[in-house]
């Protein structure tokens, strides 16, 4: 099944919305997540390309009741492949790893990824669930990898984001929640 | 000559459990075997193995982000394959990230500067040259290390800096 990205963004975020998750998003669902409200709350920008799993990993370790949603494109994972090992090695049951597969790395201009079987790869790392599509609700029986395919699209600017800020507003934020 | 002392991994860990942490994020170093070892028997602290050093610096920013008290722990190898993360969580993001760094292979008859390798060589210099990037050096390991550890960790959560401890040889 392939998706729009609007039409991605929209599901997941409101998932995000259901569950009070906490978002950690990267690359290029950036931009769409910012403009559909997904950044207001509990969110995480990751602008260090192949970073945003690892992040998303230490705060679903830190804490386990919060679910956490990690927004990641096929590029960037490629980029720390392993991390999806230690993901299955912690087996934090609130972390969700939603995969946009574009086949290509978009920021630059669409150059094509190297391909491979993503749900083998997170069932061979020990992930506990692997989708096929978006599912209806998160609970905590993760952690679950959803590869999407997305539909190649012209990348859109970023919003303007002073990281340091954000990380200090989410910081705060998450003391509270 | 040696030039270098060695640091007790004892002292070591009672000043890594005075600053309150409570994970080690590490990907292995020879350096630190042994004080990994004690950490891990300790009921307080939580070992994570990373794959990479790009990854227990993201490990650690999530962890710190999510209200723990978090460091890592790798070898100057790694400290050298990580800038672009350090520079993207660690200094963009201004993620608190403590690091304890081994110099692998560090003949300790010599100073660093007298190394030809590149890596051992020049990796003051690296570390000279990021501003933001606070370092200290333990070739002369420093009395009351139990004290000083969680002075500069505080540091490094209120500044929100990296911050690096080097050591000069494996700890004992």
């Amino acid at each position: 099944m392939w998706y729009a990205r609007s039409y991605a963004i929209e599901k997941l975020l409101a998932l995000k919305k259901a569950e009070n998750a906490i978002s950690v998003v990267t690359m290029s669902a950036v931009p769409a997540w910012h403009a559909g409200g997904g950044a207001d709350t509990l969110h995480i920008d990751v602008a260090c390309m192949g970073q945003a799993a690892s992040i998303g990993l230490g705060v679903a370790m830190a804490r386990p009741d919060k679910a956490v949603m990690v927004v990641d494109g096929d590029g960037s994972l490629l980029m720390e492949l392993g991390v999806m090992a230690v993901v299955g090695h912690e087996f934090p049951d609130n972390y969700h790893h939603f995969l946009f597969v574009n086949h290509r790395y978009e920021t630059t201009g669409g150059q094509p990824v190297v391909e491979l079987d993503w749900s083998r790869v997170a069932m061979a790392t020990g992930y506990n669930q692997i989708g096929a599509g978006i599912p209806r609700y998160l609970g905590f029986e993760g952690p679950g990898f959803y590869p999407l395919e997305i539909e190649a699209e012209a990348p859109a600017e970023w919003p303007s984001i002073n990281l340091a800020d954000s990380t200090e507003k989410f910081m705060r934020e998450l003391t509270s929640a | 000559m040696k030039v270098v002392e060695p640091i007790d991994s004892e002292v070591m860990l009672q000043g890594v459990l005075a600053a309150g942490i409570t994970h080690i994020v590490h990907v292995p170093d020879s350096c630190q075997a042994r004080f990994l070892e004690l950490a891990r028997s300790s009921s307080a602290i939580e070992v994570v193995t990373a794959a990479t050093e790009d990854q227990a610096i993201g490990i650690n920013a999530g962890l710190i982000l999510g209200g723990k008290r978090s460091m890592v722990s790798m070898q100057h190898t790694g400290l050298w394959a990580s800038m672009n993360t350090i520079r993207g969580v660690a200094i963009d993001m201004r993620v608190p990230t403590f690091l304890l760094v081994g110099l692998y292979r560090r003949d300790v008859n010599k100073f660093l500067s007298e190394h030809d390798s590149v890596g051992l060589g020049r990796f003051i210099q690296l570390m000279d040259s990021v501003d933001y990037l606070r370092f200290h050096n333990m070739d002369t390991p420093i009395k009351k290390m139990d004290t000083y550890v969680p002075y500069w960790y505080e540091d490094c959560l209120k500044q929100r800096y990296p911050t690096a401890l080097i050591l000069g040889r494996a700890m004992v």
